[in-house]
């Protein structure tokens, strides 16, 4: 793996919501490097769904700056991050929430394209075509209604919706957790395998310690707005210094070895 | 035997969604039900008590016999006896079934049978779940307590009136990671303090099979394999099981694509014929689709509703 170009670097990002008095990101730094899968591990409230709205600019940092190719993203104009998000995707937990319930599929995927104007009038269709069939879903999908799919056919049209705009930087925000395991399996081969084959980056945000360690290169875990380790999967996994870390580990039954004891 | 429920079915509005399910539970066991969303693995554990609404639901069939008495033929003020009393529950979302304007004491005393001296029970029931620090705070409201704290007192109810069977439907579920293992090694230990008998309902494998002595996976309205869970975990003998454990995310899958099962679980509107499970199987021949397998034995007390079971324990 080529893992030299750092394609974002977050430096002392901050954000207090202050109606509640919480630090959800508490001077938050790190970098995440071309190709790679950064984990991004924590309990609920921690922060870490926080963070991935701030990277977005999808709420605003207190303080902070987010390099993306060398441009602080917190410096630049409204206008010029709606362009950068063509880079810059989301992928949400709920499919169900974030799929418009009266667009058809094909029309959740075209509309990304007027918007962001990098495919002609005439090729949407084909181009809507081609990522229903690279998400496993086919033409067929074309007409349908979100209420129609099921839950893991909507998470491939979510999907499909994030990769029209050719990005380079995925950040994965829990997006298996309201899928049954045998679904939840088959997006998780899905996800592996998009980033292989279009060396895509993912911040990939999951409370789940084993879908990290199938998917992660690197992890962090994030408790209370705070990093409280960070480094390679398998050093952090089989060797955690910090205790919360230990804590995690042991509470995560069935982690380690595949098939329950 | 505590519990026998034999060949229940239930349908909502003509569907059937409990195609037939045997299951035995013995005292101080605790019995688990694995299975993905909408397989039925709910209705079975709400059956045992009627619970399913009559407008909405009908059990067509069975026997349902608690220390040999049918609760399905009991009259509702015979029910009323044996809800929340012998059989207990504890669903997923301990603020949905905690009422909001009661105080957890208020709520707690309700579920007592003895009334009298209900603080020192109060008090002991909530040493034996971990709730110490709200010992002698009876104003607490449910909205006070943190979801793992709920789900404790929601355990708290369920055990007061020493019931014979305790039914968990996904207790855990909407908890974090280190809540969850907490709440799970509660149940263990009131297993094992008061012998409690345990139906775990669950779409977790790795939940289950740390708690479970014995394992039902359901598939499409009826159990599919089952047996004590040593037997299902190191030598799974139907291929739904095989696909479900291959879809454990763990560390020792590190980049690796998943043996996955493929396509979705049938509709109950729109079943295939033969075996429920063919168009997702990877170990199927065509005679899967003459009729629906029978429970096969695999090995003693270990039974899979699979025609080929020879070959899948083979290899």
């Amino acid at each position: 793996m080529t893992m030299h170009l750092e394609l974002l670097k977050i430096d002392s990002l901050h954000k207090t919501f202050k109606k509640h008095k919480v630090t959800a990101v508490d001077n938050a730094s790190f970098s995440i490097f071309k190709g790679e899968v950064l984990g991004l591990v924590g309990e609920s409230g921690c922060g870490k769904s926080t963070l991935a709205k701030l990277i977005l600019r999808l709420i605003d940092a207190d303080k902070g700056s987010i390099f993306y190719k060398n441009k602080d993203l917190l410096k630049i104009s409204n206008g010029d991050m709606r362009k950068a998000r063509k880079d810059l995707q989301i992928i949400f937990q709920d499919p169900y929430a974030s799929l418009d319930p009266s667009m058809r599929i094909g029309e959740v995927i075209e509309e990304v394209y007027s918007i962001h104007k990098n495919v002609s009038w005439h090729e949407r269709k084909n181009k809507t075509i081609e990522l229903l069939e690279t998400v496993g879903l086919g033409e067929s999908y074309l007409n349908r209604l979100p209420s129609e799919l099921s839950g893991g056919e909507r998470q491939r049209a979510g999907i499909a919706r994030t990769l029209a705009t050719d990005p380079e930087f995925i950040i994965c925000d829990e997006p298996v957790s309201s899928l049954d395991i045998s679904i939840q399996a088959q997006i998780l081969n899905l996800l592996i395998e998009l980033q292989k084959r279009k060396n895509l980056t993912y911040l990939f945000i999951s409370h789940d310690l084993g879908i990290i360690a199938s998917v992660c290169d690197r992890v962090i875990v994030m408790r209370s707005g705070k990093f409280v380790e960070e480094g390679q999967c398998e050093a952090i996994f089989i060797n955690p210094k910090h205790d919360y870390t230990k804590e995690l580990l042991t509470s995560s039954i069935g982690f380690l070895d595949k098939k329950p004891k | 035997m505590l519990l026998q429920i034999k060949n229940l079915k239930v349908d909502y509005g003509n569907i059937e969604v409990v195609r037939g399910v045997d299951l035995y539970i013995n005292k101080g066991e605790c019995v688990g039900i694995i299975g993905e969303s909408g397989c039925g693995k709910t209705t079975v554990g709400l059956s045992i008590t009627k619970l399913i609404p009559e407008r909405k639901g009908n059990i067509s069939s069975g026997e349902i016999l608690l220390e040999d008495r049918d609760i399905l033929k009991l009259d509702p003020e015979e029910l009323r006896k044996i809800r929340g009393k012998k059989i207990s529950y504890v669903f997923q979302e301990p603020f949905s079934s905690l009422n909001p304007v009661f105080t957890i004491y208020e709520q707690i005393k309700e579920v007592l049978e003895d009334k009298k001296d209900t603080n020192s029970q109060i008090v002991e029931l909530f040493k034996s779940v971990g709730l110490e620090k709200i010992i002698g705070k009876k104003n607490i409201y449910p909205h006070e307590l943190s979801g793992g704290m709920q789900q404790r007192a929601m355990i708290a109810m369920a055990i007061a009136s020493n019931p014979s069977l305790v039914v968990l439907d996904e207790p855990t579920t909407a908890l974090d990671v280190t809540i969850q293992h907490q709440i799970l090694d509660l149940i263990a230990e009131l297993k094992n303090r008061m012998n409690l008998s345990i139906l775990f309902i669950s779409h977790d494998l790795r939940i289950v099979f740390s708690i479970a002595d014995k394992i039902g996976i359901m598939y499409a309205g009826k159990i599919v394999e089952y047996g004590p869970k040593e037997k299902i975990s190191s030598n799974p003998a139907h291929p739904y099981t095989i696909g479900l454990i291959d879809s454990i995310p763990s560390f020792e899958h590190r980049k690796k694509l998943f043996n996955a099962i493929g396509g979705r679980a049938p509709l109950f509107s729109d079943l295939p014929k033969g075996c429920k499970f063919y168009p997702r199987c990877r170990f199927r021949i065509d005679k899967c689709l003459e009729k629906e397998p029978e429970l096969e034995l695999v090995s003693d007390n270990h039974v899979s509703r699979c025609i080929r079971i020879a070959y899948i324990v083979s290899v």
